[in-house]
C-alpha cells in the first residue's frame, strides 16, 4: 500500500486583511496523511477483469470442445448416413435381382411350374372379400407403414435424405 | 516520491506567494520582466538534488538525454512497427489471401473429382430395369513407384491380371513420365478394398459406378447402354443422358511427402449431385415376357428377329417395346441391342387396309353397305395385281374386303377416297413422320408424295404395299381406331425423379382426332370380325373379344427386288390388334421378320397372330383387365 503525501494549501480568511500575513505556526505547517482507496479499487477491477476473462477464455474453450464434439457427433453420423445409403443400394440391387422376372422364370421352370394354358374369371361379391380380410386380420397397422411403401416411394425417400443431409 | 513532493510544495507554495504579490493583475497585462521573475523560483531546484541528478543521468559525452523523448520514440517505433505488421495482415488477409490458400493447399492436399451417381431406370411399378452399384478401380501413379515388378506383381495375384497383363502393366509403371495409368476399372468393392489395404505407395483405388441391368437382358433394346465412362451410347441412355448424369463433386485428401494419402484427411469440398431418375411407362414383367413369346416364335419358325410393342390404348403408354434378333453368328435368338421396333421401317402389308377403309368411311367415300366387285386379281397401270388367295368375284361390302383381307377391294376402295386425300389420312394415322418418343436411331419411315408415287405404286400404297412405316408407327395407327378415331402419341416415359426425391410427372400424350368415333367403331367391328372368322382366328384369347388385322408384306432387299439371291420371296409378317374389342384397353403389334417363305409361317396370321394370343393373358394378369361386363364375343358378328 502506497499512500500520498500532500500539503494542505494555505487558507486566507476573508476578514484577513493585512496584506503581512503572520507565518503559519509550525503545527499548521505539518503534512497531513491521509489513505487514498484508488489504488485498491484498481486492483479489484483488474481481479475482477481478470478473472472475466479467464471466464470467457474458459467459456469460449469449452464451447469449442462442444462445437468439435458436435463435429465429430456430425460426422459420425453422416458416415452413418453414407453406410447406410450404401447398404440400401446394395440390398436395391440384390431385391431388383431376386425379382427379375427371368430369374423368378428359371426358377419357376426349376420347381416344375408351367404357365396356365388358360384363365377364367370368377365373380366375388364385396362381402365375401371383405369377411375374407376380417377373418385373415390383414388390418394395417403402424409398424407396417415402411414396409407398406413401395419401392420406388423408400428410394426416394433416400434420395431426399441424401440430398438434404448427405455427404 | 518524498523529494520530488517537496519541490512541488515548494513550488506551489512560491507561486502563491507570487499571486499574492500581483494583486488581481492578469497574466496578459504582467510584463516580461515580471514573468521571468515569476518562473525563476519555480525552477529552482535545491543544489543537493541536483548535484544527485548529475551524478545519476549524466555519464559523460554518452548521456540519453530526456527520457519522455525515449519513450515517446520508443512508442512511435513500436506504433508504426505494428502498423506495417497489420498493414502486412490486412494484406495477406484480403487481396492475397485467397492465392496463398490456394497455393498453401495445393502444397499438402489433393483434388480429385467425384463422380455423380447416374440416374436409375425404373419400370413404370418402380422395378430397377438399369442402376448403377459401386465399383472401384484401381489406378496407378508410376512416379511414385519404386518397384515397378513387385507392384505389378502384387497387383496381379489380386486381380488375377494375366502374365501377359502383368508384364504390360510392369513396363508402363517403369515408364516415370506418366503419372496416371488405369489398372483395373470398375472391378468389385470387395477386391479394390483389398487392393487398398496393401497400402501400396503410387496404386490408388477409387470409387467408381457401374452400370447393371439387374433384370438380365431384359428391355435391353429400349434401355440402351453406356460406355465404361458412364456416358449413354445407345437406347434411352443416349436419349437421356443429360437427365440421368448429375454434376460431380470434389474431394479433397491431405498428403504427405512423397505423395501418400493421410488417411482420415478426405472431406468433400463440393457434394456431387446425382442424376435424374427415369420412370418408363415399360412394366418388367410385360416387357420380359413379350420378348420370351418373341424369343420362342422366331426359334420355332427360323425367322430372323421380331419385334413387338404393347400400348395403353387411352394414354399411348408403353407397356412393352421388344426387339429380338437371330444371331448371325451363333444362330441363338435373344433381344436385340438396338430397338428396332423404331429403328426399321419395313412396308406394312395389309394391316394398312385398316387405314384405307376408316378414311374412306369417315369421307363418306363408302357406307358400310357400300359393295364393290371384287375379282381376285385386276390389271393396275403396268401390273396385274392379285389377292392373296385365288377366289370368284364377289361383291364385297368394306367389312368383307378387310375380313378376307382383299387386296383388289381395298384398292377399289381407295379409288372412291382419291389418292390425294388417301395420303393425307396416312399422315394424320401418323405414318411417314417420327413419333414423339424422337428415340435416338427413330425412322421416320418411307412415304412418298401422291406425285411421287410411280406406276402401281399409287394403288398398293392402300394395302401396305410402297411406303415403309417403323412398328411404332403403325401401332400407333392402329390404336387411332382402338382409341375411338383419337391418335394419341406414344409414351415411353411417365415420369422424372429429381435429385431431392421429387416426381416430375411427363406431359400427357399429345392428341388429335383422325376419325368420328363413329367410324372408328364401325372398323372396329370389322376388325372384330378379322379375328373372328377372318384371317386372325389365331389371334383369339379366352373371355375376350379381340379386334385385329394381319399384314403379310413383302420386305425390299438389297438387288432392289423382293426375292433373295436364292430367288426366295423375302416377308414381313405382323398383326395389330386390341382387346377387349367392347371397350379396349390395350393394343399389341407383332411383327415377324424374314419368317420362312416356302411354309404357312410367313404369313401374318400363323407367324404373329398366335404370339399375340398367348401374350394377351400375360398383360391381361399384369395389368388387372376384366371382361367388360357385356359382351357378346364372336357370336355376335
Amino acid at each position: 500500500v502506497t499512500v500520498a503525501l500532500r500539503t494542505p494549501p494555505h487558507r486566507q480568511h476573508p476578514g484577513d486583511a493585512s496584506p503581512a500575513t503572520p507565518a503559519p505556526s509550525s503545527a499548521a505547517r505539518r503534512v497531513q496523511l491521509r489513505v487514498v482507496p484508488g489504488r485498491r479499487r484498481a486492483a479489484g477491477f483488474a481481479a475482477f477483469l481478470s478473472t472475466l476473462v479467464a471466464i470467457v477464455m474458459l467459456g469460449a474453450a469449452v464451447l469449442h470442445t462442444r462445437l468439435a464434439e458436435r463435429q465429430l457427433e456430425i460426422d459420425r453420423l453422416e458416415r452413418s448416413v453414407g453406410a447406410a445409403q450404401e447398404r440400401f443400394d446394395v440390398l436395391r440391387r440384390h431385391r431388383a435381382e431376386l425379382r427379375a422376372p427371368n430369374r423368378l422364370a428359371v426358377e419357376a421352370e426349376r420347381l416344375g411350374m408351367v404357365p396356365s394354358a388358360a384363365g377364367d374369371f370368377v365373380a366375388v361379391d364385396g362381402w365375401t372379400i371383405a369377411r375374407a380380410i376380417a377373418a385373415a386380420g390383414d388390418l394395417p397397422s403402424s409398424e407396417d407403414e415402411i414396409r407398406a411403401l413401395e419401392p420406388l416411394d423408400q428410394y426416394r425417400l433416400v434420395k431426399q435424405v441424401d440430398v438434404e443431409g448427405g455427404p | 516520491v518524498s523529494r520530488t513532493t517537496k519541490g512541488t510544495g515548494t513550488s506551489r507554495a512560491a507561486t502563491s506567494r507570487d499571486t499574492s504579490r500581483t494583486g488581481t493583475r492578469g497574466r496578459a497585462e504582467r510584463p516580461p520582466a515580471a514573468r521571468r521573475r515569476r518562473s525563476t523560483p519555480a525552477r529552482r531546484v535545491p543544489r543537493a538534488i541536483v548535484a544527485e541528478r548529475r551524478s545519476t543521468t549524466r555519464t559523460g559525452r554518452f548521456a540519453a538525454g530526456s527520457p519522455r523523448r525515449r519513450l515517446i520514440a520508443v512508442l512511435v517505433a513500436l506504433a508504426v512497427l505494428l502498423l506495417a505488421v497489420l498493414v502486412r495482415v490486412g494484406a495477406l488477409q484480403t487481396s492475397q489471401g485467397a492465392n496463398l490458400r490456394a497455393a498453401g493447399a495445393r502444397q499438402w492436399t489433393r483434388t480429385r473429382e467425384i463422380q455423380a451417381t447416374r440416374g436409375t431406370i425404373f419400370d413404370r411399378n418402380g422395378e430397377e430395369l438399369a442402376m448403377s452399384v459401386p465399383a472401384s478401380t484401381v489406378t496407378v501413379n508410376p512416379k511414385l513407384i519404386d518397384d515397378p515388378a513387385a507392384t505389378a506383381s502384387i497387383l496381379q495375384g489380386v486381380l488375377g491380371l494375366t502374365d501377359e497383363r502383368r508384364a504390360e502393366l510392369q513396363e508402363t509403371m517403369a515408364d516415370k513420365d506418366r503419372g496416371f495409368v488405369y489398372v483395373a476399372r470398375q472391378i468389385d468393392d470387395a477386391v479394390g478394398e483389398q487392393i487398398d489395404a496393401l497400402d501400396l505407395v503410387g496404386v490408388d483405388v477409387v470409387s467408381e459406378d457401374r452400370r447393371i441391368l439387374p433384370g438380365g437382358m431384359t428391355g435391353r433394346s429400349v434401355i440402351g447402354q453406356t460406355d465404361i465412362d458412364g456416358i449413354g451410347t445407345a437406347g434411352l441412355e443416349l436419349q437421356f443422358d443429360d437427365v440421368l448424369t448429375g454434376s460431380g463433386g470434389e474431394e479433397t485428401r491431405e498428403v504427405a511427402p512423397g505423395g501418400r494419402s493421410i488417411p482420415g484427411t478426405e472431406s468433400v469440398a463440393r457434394p456431387p449431385v446425382p442424376g435424374d431418375d427415369l420412370i418408363l411407362t415399360l412394366d418388367r414383367s410385360i416387357q420380359f415376357a413379350t420378348e420370351r413369346a418373341l424369343i420362342e416364335q422366331v426359334e420355332q419358325l427360323g425367322a430372323r428377329g421380331a419385334n413387338a410393342i404393347v400400348m395403353d390404348t387411352d394414354t399411348g403408354e408403353l407397356l412393352a417395346m421388344a426387339s429380338v434378333r437371330r444371331n448371325a453368328d451363333t444362330g441363338v435368338v435373344e433381344v436385340a441391342s438396338g430397338n428396332y421396333a423404331v429403328v426399321d421401317a419395313d412396308e406394312p402389308g395389309s394391316v394398312a387396309k385398316v387405314v384405307t377403309v376408316a378414311a374412306s368411311l369417315n369421307e363418306g367415300a363408302i357406307t358400310p353397305e357400300t359393295a364393290f366387285e371384287v375379282p381376285w386379281r385386276k390389271q393396275w397401270y403396268d401390273d396385274l395385281l392379285a389377292d392373296a388367295e385365288q377366289h370368284p368375284t364377289e361383291w364385297w361390302t368394306a367389312q368383307e374386303i378387310l375380313v378376307h383381307s382383299s387386296n383388289i377391294g381395298t384398292m377399289e376402295i381407295q379409288q372412291r377416297i382419291g389418292r390425294e386425300r388417301h395420303w393425307e389420312y396416312m399422315r394424320a394415322f401418323g405414318l411417314g413422320e417420327k413419333t414423339a418418343l424422337d428415340f435416338p436411331g427413330e425412322s421416320t419411315g418411307i412415304m412418298k408424295t401422291p406425285d411421287e408415287l410411280w406406276g402401281s405404286e399409287r394403288v398398293t400404297v392402300a394395302y401396305g404395299q410402297g411406303f415403309a412405316s417403323t412398328s411404332i408407327q403403325l401401332a400407333s395407327a392402329i390404336n387411332t381406331i382402338a382409341n375411338d378415331g383419337t391418335y394419341v402419341a406414344p409414351k415411353l416415359v411417365a415420369a422424372t425423379v429429381g435429385a431431392d426425391g421429387t416426381v416430375t410427372e411427363s406431359a400427357p400424350s399429345a392428341t388429335h382426332e383422325v376419325v368420328s368415333p363413329t367410324t372408328a367403331q364401325e372398323v372396329q367391328s370389322y376388325m372384330m370380325q378379322v379375328v373372328c372368322r377372318g384371317t386372325a382366328e389365331t389371334a383369339q384369347i379366352d373371355g375376350f373379344t379381340v379386334a385385329g388385322k394381319t399384314g403379310t408384306g413383302y420386305k425390299p432387299q438389297a438387288n432392289g427386288t423382293y426375292f433373295d439371291e436364292a430367288g426366295r420371296r423375302v416377308y414381313y409378317s405382323s398383326f395389330v390388334g386390341f382387346f377387349p374389342a367392347e371397350d379396349p384397353q390395350a393394343t399389341i403389334l407383332i411383327s415377324v421378320d424374314e419368317p420362312p417363305a416356302e411354309t404357312n409361317g410367313r404369313f401374318g396370321s400363323q407367324a404373329a397372330a398366335p404370339v399375340f394370343a398367348r401374350l394377351a393373358p400375360t398383360i391381361i394378369h399384369e395389368q388387372g383387365f376384366q371382361p367388360p361386363p357385356v359382351t357378346t364375343g364372336c357370336a355376335g358378328g
